[in-house]
C-alpha cells in the first residue's frame, strides 16, 4: 500500500496474526509474572531472613546496648550523688543534658558520662561539671584529642598541673600557666578553643556519627524494652532451673562420692595390679595414660558438672569390679572401654558444657546420661561381654562349691584381687595361645591334607613319642605272649565246607569255627590293620603255606 | 447498521483455499464479486475527479496550475512545491487494492479499499479536513479551504466520499458472496464426507 497516500478501506477481514502474538505476548506476561513471583517469593525469603536476623542482631545489639548505657548511667548517679550530693531530679536533668549533649557535638553519652563524672567529682558541683566538659569538649575538638585525654588533663589543671593542658592548647602562654590562675587559664583556653566542639560537630564525619548515636540511642530504647524479659529469663534460669539441678546433686552426692571412693581404690588396686605385671603394661600404656589425663582433665576444667560427670563415669565403669572381681579381664576390658569413653572425654573437655546441660536429667546408662558416648559405649560394652562373664561365673562358682547360676560378689582384697588378674590374663593367655594353635597355616594343611591322601601320618614329636610309646607297650605285651600258648579266634562263619581257605565270610548259620593262628609270635592285633563292615581286615602270614591273600575275620 | 459499524469477514483465505481444492469456479465467482465491487467503486471515484473543473480548465480552482512550479515554495511540501492538477494523473492515483496491509489493534486488516495516491489528489481529497483543530489566527490556505469545501463539499471529496457511500453495499455484497462461498465448500465437504 503506498505510503503517504490516502487509503479508504471498504473490506475489513479478521487477521490471527495480531492475535497470535497477541497470545504469545500474554503468555510471555504469563511467563514474566510466574518469573517475577518466583523471584519476588524468593527475595521476600531472602529478605525475611534478613529481616528476622536482622531483627535477631538489633535486639542483641539494643539489649547489649541498652545494658552498657545502664551501667554508665548508674556509675554516674552514684557518683553524682557521692560527690555533689545529687538529687534524683539533678540526675534526671544531668542524663537529659547529656542526651542532648551528644547529639549536639558527635561524642556517645558512654564518653560523656565518665567525663563529668570525673569533672564533678573534683570540682564537687554539677553545674561547674557541665560547664568545664564543654571546654573539654571545645578542647578536644581543637587538640584532636579523645575525651578523656583532655577531661584528664583539665582535672589535673584543677588540682594545680597545667603541663597536660598546656601541651593540648600551645597557645596558653606561658605567663598565664605560671599564674596558676585557673580561672585565667580557663578562660584563655575557652577564648582559643570556643566553638571548636560545635564546628567539629557540623563535619560530614561527625554528622555521621551523631547519625550513630541517634541509632544506639533507639537500639538502646529498644533495648531497655528488652531487658525485663531477659530479666524475666535470667530469673526463671535462676529460682526454677538451677534449684532442680542443685537438688539433683543434693541427692546424688554421697553415692556418687561413695561411687568415686570404690571406682578410686580398686582402679588404684589395678593399675598397682597392672604395674606388677609389665607385659600389661607395655601393652596398656595408653590406657593409663588416659586415666592420668582424665583426672588432670577433670580438675583442671574446675567445673563442677564436668567433676561430677567424670565421677559418675568412673564410678559406674569400675563400680563393676566390686560385683564380679574374679572376672578381672573382663573388669579389665571394661576399664578399658571406661577409660577410653573418658579418654575421649577428656579430649572433648570443651563440650563439658554440652555435657553438663544433660545433668539435669536423671535418665543414666551405666552411670553415664543417655545419649552420651559413654552410655553408648556402656551399653556396647555390656552387650559383648556380660555373656562371657555370666559363663565365667557360673563355672567358677561351680568350681568352689557355689549354687550355679548364682554370683559370688567377692570383695577382693590386695592379693586375692591381684592372683585373680594374674590368673585370668595367664588364663585368657593360654586361650589365646589354644586359639592360635589352631590357625594352621595354609602350608599346613597343604601338608596334611597330602599326608592323608597317602595314609601317611605327619611325624611330630608328639606323634614319634606317641608311637614309640604304643611299640614299647606292644613288644611288652608281645613278650608275654611268647610264652603262652597260641591264641584261638572264634569265626562266625566260614563258608560252606571251608575249612579255613580264605573265602568270604557268609551269613549261613554255620557253626562257629575257631581257628588257631599258627604263630607263636603274633597276636591277632599284630595283623589287624584296618576295620570295615564292622570287620577287621587281617592281613595273614604266610606260614608255610602258598600266598595269603586278605580274609575278613569277625572280630572275636 | 450503525453507519461507523464494519462487518469483519472472517475466514476468507481459509475458504478460498479450501474450496479451490472442490470448485475453483466458486473461489472466481467470489474474487470476482470483490473485484467487481473494488472496480465499481474505484470508477465511482475517478467519475468524481473526471467531473472536477470546468470546459476551459479541469483544475478544481482556477488558480491550481496544471504543470509543476519550476521554483518551488521551499515552505511548501517539504520544498516540492505546490502539486500541479492532472486530472490523468488524480486518476491514474486512485486505485483499488487488495493489499491487506499492516495489522490494526483490533486485530483486523483490509480486504479491499481505494487509494489516492497523488499528491494533487490527496489535497484535494482532505484539505480542510483538520481545519477546525488548526490554531486560531488566520491562515494562507483557509480561503483555499473555504473555497475547495464551497465548491466541492467538506473533505473526503473522491475516494472516500465513494467509500462512505457505498461502503455498506460493498460489504454486504462481498460478506454475502463469501456465505455463498462457505456454503459451496461445505457442501463440498459434506459430499466429500458422504
Amino acid at each position: 500500500m503506498a505510503v503517504g497516500a490516502v487509503v479508504a478501506r471498504i473490506l475489513t477481514q479478521y487477521s490471527d496474526k495480531g492475535s497470535k502474538q497477541a497470545q504469545k505476548d500474554i503468555q510471555k506476561l504469563g511467563k514474566n509474572f510466574d518469573q517475577f513471583a518466583k523471584r519476588a517469593v524468593r527475595a521476600f525469603a531472602v529478605a525475611g531472613a534478613a529481616v528476622a536476623a536482622f531483627a535477631v542482631k538489633v535486639g542483641k545489639d539494643a539489649v547489649k546496648a541498652a545494658m552498657e548505657d545502664q551501667k554508665s548511667q548508674l556509675l554516674l548517679a552514684n557518683s553524682l550523688r557521692n560527690t555533689t550530693g545529687a538529687t534524683n531530679a539533678a540526675i534526671t536533668a544531668v542524663e537529659n543534658y547529656i542526651s542532648k549533649l551528644q547529639v549536639q557535638v558527635g561524642v556517645a553519652d558512654d564518653e560523656l558520662r565518665p567525663a563529668l563524672s570525673k569533672l564533678a567529682a573534683v570540682t564537687g558541683d554539677v553545674a561547674a561539671a557541665q560547664q568545664l566538659l564543654g571546654t573539654a569538649l571545645d578542647v578536644s575538638a581543637f587538640s584532636g584529642s579523645d575525651l578523656g585525654t583532655t577531661t584528664a588533663a583539665i582535672t589535673r589543671a584543677l588540682q594545680g598541673n597545667f603541663r597536660g593542658l598546656q601541651k593540648l592548647v600551645p597557645s596558653l602562654s606561658t605567663a598565664t600557666v605560671k599564674s596558676k590562675d585557673f580561672a585565667k587559664i580557663l578562660r584563655e583556653v575557652q577564648k582559643a578553643t570556643e566553638g571548636a566542639a560545635a564546628t567539629r560537630a557540623g563535619t560530614l564525619e561527625y554528622k555521621l556519627e551523631i547519625l550513630r548515636i541517634r541509632y544506639g540511642e533507639i537500639l538502646e530504647t529498644l533495648g531497655y524494652a528488652l531487658i525485663p524479659v531477659i530479666e524475666r529469663f535470667a530469673d526463671t534460669i535462676q529460682k526454677k532451673v538451677l534449684p532442680q539441678i542443685e537438688k539433683w546433686i543434693r541427692e546424688n552426692k554421697d553415692g556418687l562420692v561413695r561411687g568415686f571412693e570404690t571406682a578410686t581404690k580398686f582402679v588404684g588396686r589395678l593399675v598397682m595390679a597392672a604395674i606388677s605385671f609389665s607385659d600389661w603394661i607395655i601393652n596398656n600404656t595408653g590406657l593409663i595414660k588416659a586415666f592420668a589425663l582424665l583426672m588432670a582433665t577433670m580438675w583442671a576444667t574446675g567445673k563442677v558438672y564436668t567433676f561430677i560427670l567424670a565421677l559418675r563415669g568412673v564410678a559406674s565403669a569400675f563400680g563393676l569390679i566390686t560385683v564380679s572381681a574374679n572376672g578381672a579381664t573382663a573388669a579389665t576390658m571394661r576399664f578399658k572401654a571406661a577409660a577410653g569413653f573418658l579418654f575421649k572425654f577428656a579430649k572433648l573437655a570443651g563440650i563439658f558444657g554440652v555435657l553438663a546441660g544433660l545433668q539435669g536429667s536423671s535418665a543414666t546408662q551405666g552411670g553415664y546420661p543417655l545419649g552420651t558416648v559413654g552410655a553408648e559405649q556402656f551399653k556396647r560394652t555390656q552387650n559383648v561381654l556380660l555373656p562371657i562373664e555370666n559363663k565365667r561365673d557360673a563355672a567358677r562358682a561351680g568350681q568352689q562349691g557355689s549354687k550355679p547360676g548364682i554370683k559370688t560378689p567377692t570383695v577382693p582384697n590386695l592379693g586375692g584381687g591381684l592372683d585373680a588378674i594374674l590368673a585370668a590374663l595367664t588364663k585368657e593367655q593360654e586361650a589365646l595361645n589354644k586359639a592360635k594353635g589352631k590357625q594352621l597355616s595354609i602350608e599346613e594343611k597343604i601338608i596334611k591334607a597330602k599326608l592323608r591322601e597317602l595314609g601317611l601320618t605327619l611325624m611330630t614329636s608328639k606323634v614319634e613319642a606317641q608311637a614309640t610309646a604304643n611299640a614299647i607297650e606292644a613288644n611288652i605285651k608281645r613278650q608275654k605272649k611268647i610264652a603262652s600258648s597260641s591264641p584261638t579266634v572264634n569265626l562266625a562263619s566260614q563258608g560252606t565246607g571251608a575249612s579255613g581257605g580264605g573265602g568270604i565270610v557268609s551269613s549261613a548259620p554255620v557253626a562257629p569255627v575257631q581257628v588257631n593262628i599258627t604263630t607263636p609270635y603274633g597276636t591277632k592285633d599284630d595283623f589287624i590293620v584296618d576295620v570295615a563292615n564292622n570287620l577287621k581286615k587281617q592281613n595273614r602270614r604266610r606260614i608255610g603255606m602258598s600266598a595269603g591273600g586278605t580274609t575278613m575275620f569277625a572280630i572275636e | 447498521m450503525a453507519t461507523d459499524e464494519v462487518i469483519v469477514l472472517t475466514g476468507i483465505k481459509e475458504t478460498l483455499d479450501a474450496l479451490k481444492t472442490f470448485d475453483k469456479k466458486a473461489v472466481a465467482r467470489f474474487n470476482k464479486v470483490i473485484n467487481s465491487e473494488l472496480a465499481t467503486a474505484e470508477r465511482d471515484a475517478h467519475n468524481i475527479v473526471r467531473g472536477i473543473g470546468n470546459g476551459s480548465s479541469d483544475t478544481p480552482m482556477s488558480g491550481w496550475r496544471s504543470i509543476d512550479p519550476a521554483r518551488p515554495r521551499k515552505s511548501s511540501r517539504g520544498g516540492a512545491g505546490w502539486p500541479a492538477w492532472n486530472s490523468s494523473t488524480v486518476v491514474a492515483g486512485i486505485r483499488k487494492t487488495k493489499a491487506q496491509g499492516k495489522v490494526r489493534g483490533d486485530y483486523t486488516t483490509s480486504t479491499g479499499a481505494l487509494v489516492n495516491k497523488s499528491a494533487a489528489g490527496a489535497i484535494f481529497e482532505v484539505a480542510g479536513r483538520n481545519g477546525g483543530k488548526r490554531a486560531t489566527g488566520r491562515r494562507s490556505g483557509d480561503q483555499f479551504m473555504r473555497t475547495l469545501s464551497a465548491r466541492f463539499k467538506p473533505a473526503s471529496r473522491s475516494i472516500w466520499s465513494v467509500v462512505d457511500r457505498d461502503r455498506r453495499k460493498i460489504e454486504q455484497n462481498v460478506e454475502r458472496a463469501l456465505n455463498e462461498a462457505k456454503a459451496e465448500l461445505q457442501r463440498h465437504l459434506d459430499r466429500e464426507r458422504d
